[in-house]
């Protein structure tokens, strides 16, 4: 009968060991769990990274951009010294009859933009508006020329009968 | 003695509840949230890996004939460029370029001249004001070419960039040959800007341009290291399609030297 009765007693003092245990357990398995998959990351990481080094996809596509620039380097002086002179000839044959005062070009890498300042004399409004709209005409049709417009509706300056107009535009620049 | 029990017990329940928490907040929570970090990371990882081998399998690398492409290119740009060492070796590269221009200049009443400084053009009572109010076009920093030339300076050397202005007068199609044949030169004079005037008896030209030379590094004209230019550089589509094929020379032909058409041609 005492020895029933120290039996509860015992496992009144048991449990709270086990409950110890239980808690260290679940922070074993917790933490275990947590080593072997940092472990799995840093061999993916290893992996990734030499699969980088061996095929370097990255690095080649910029060696061969690199190689179109330089190319494109290459050519471009001549091709935007033949392409400025080839459109300030187009310009001046596209003035006829008007006469030219001045004619810019600016190339750029691309295309170039132009300028060309023309001189309208006599002729009633009407009648300068019509020359002014059939040199637009004549500076569209010219190849390459993607623009050509006057910035405002009225004359750059004037005097002495005569009108300046500017007109401004952008032509492909092609190799 | 009974209501003592009971009140061991709770305590030992309360106790044993508070330690839970403690444990459950200061170790389970942050190493559960550890471990979801973890599998997205890992999942991430190997995403990236299937992706990665899958864009590798269908890429063409460079094969030796491609290595040779490139390495020509290379070569052949670092041996375009002209190699000053100081003032005195650009101006007498510049000037032989711009007397064989000069040539150009037919005719009684032709006229050629040559700016090497910018400021030479404004102490000329004949030169135009824009020449030199104008802000510096060919400034080194505006200078477009310095993403394709990194890393093939000679030793010593870097990138540079100087403006020659050059202004003729002469009949119309000499003055528009003198423009064609501005860059054929061993200067490879780039033209930035062209000006021409109607004038009596013969129009005049204005041409500005950029030299683009070797330069001992120091050269105040030097590129500066990340410059782009106006036209913010070269830009090349990362994701283009002709990346992922061996290079291509015909993409992007290089300009020869062109006459113009005959004075009076339709084309």
């Amino acid at each position: 009968m005492a020895e029933q009765g120290q039996r509860p007693d015992r496992r009144r003092r048991r449990w709270p060991l086990v409950f110890l245990l239980a808690l260290a357990a679940v922070s074993l398995l917790l933490h275990a769990t947590e080593f072997i998959r940092r472990r799995q990351v840093a061999v993916l990481a290893r992996s990734h990274a030499s699969q980088m080094r061996e095929r370097p996809i990255a690095a080649t596509k910029e060696r061969r951009a690199r190689y179109y620039q330089q190319r494109f380097f290459l050519g471009y002086p001549r091709a935007a010294s033949y392409a400025a002179a080839d459109l300030a000839r187009r310009l001046d044959a596209a003035v006829h009859p008007l006469r030219f005062l001045s004619i810019q070009v600016r190339p750029g890498l691309h295309d170039l933009a132009f300028e060309l300042e023309v001189e309208v004399s006599g002729g009633r409004p009407r009648e300068v508006r019509r020359r002014l709209d059939a040199l637009l005409g004549r500076l569209r049709l010219i190849p390459a020329v993607t623009a050509a417009d006057l910035p405002g509706p009225g004359p750059a300056a004037r005097g002495g009968g005569v009108r300046v107009y500017a007109v401004g535009g952008r032509a492909e620049l092609q190799p | 003695m009974r209501a003592g029990k009971l009140a061991r017990s709770l305590l030992w329940v309360l106790a044993s509840l508070s330690l839970l928490a403690s444990v459950a907040v200061l170790d389970w929570y942050p190493t559960l949230k550890d471990l979801g970090r973890l599998r997205r990371e890992r999942g991430d990882l190997a995403r990236r890996i299937r992706d990665y081998r899958a864009a590798a399998a269908s890429f063409r690398f460079p094969d030796a004939s491609e290595e040779a492409l490139l390495a020509a290119c290379e070569t052949e740009l670092r041996r375009a460029l002209p190699v000053a060492g100081n003032d005195d070796a650009w101006r007498a590269l510049a000037l032989i370029d711009t007397q064989a221009l000069s040539g150009e200049a037919r005719g009684p009443q032709a006229r050629f001249r040559e700016f090497l400084t910018p400021f030479h053009a404004l102490c000329d009572p004949g030169s135009m004001p824009w020449i030199g109010c104008r802000p510096g076009c060919a400034a080194p920093e505006r200078s477009p070419w310095m993403g394709a030339v990194s890393g093939l300076e000679p030793g010593g050397y870097r990138l540079a960039s100087r403006p020659i202005v050059m202004e003729m007068t002469a009949p119309l199609p000499s003055l528009l040959a003198f423009v064609n044949r501005s860059s054929w030169g061993g200067m490879r004079l780039e033209i930035v800007r062209l000006l021409l005037e109607a004038h009596r008896p013969y129009p005049r030209a204005w041409l500005d341009c950029r030299s683009t030379y070797w330069a001992r590094a120091g050269s105040p004209y030097a590129v500066p290291a990340g410059a782009a230019g106006g036209d913010a550089g070269l830009q090349v589509d990362p994701d283009s399609p002709w990346l992922l094929r061996p290079v291509e020379p015909l993409f992007v032909p290089i300009a020869g030297m062109r006459e113009l058409p005959p004075a009076g041609s339709p084309w």
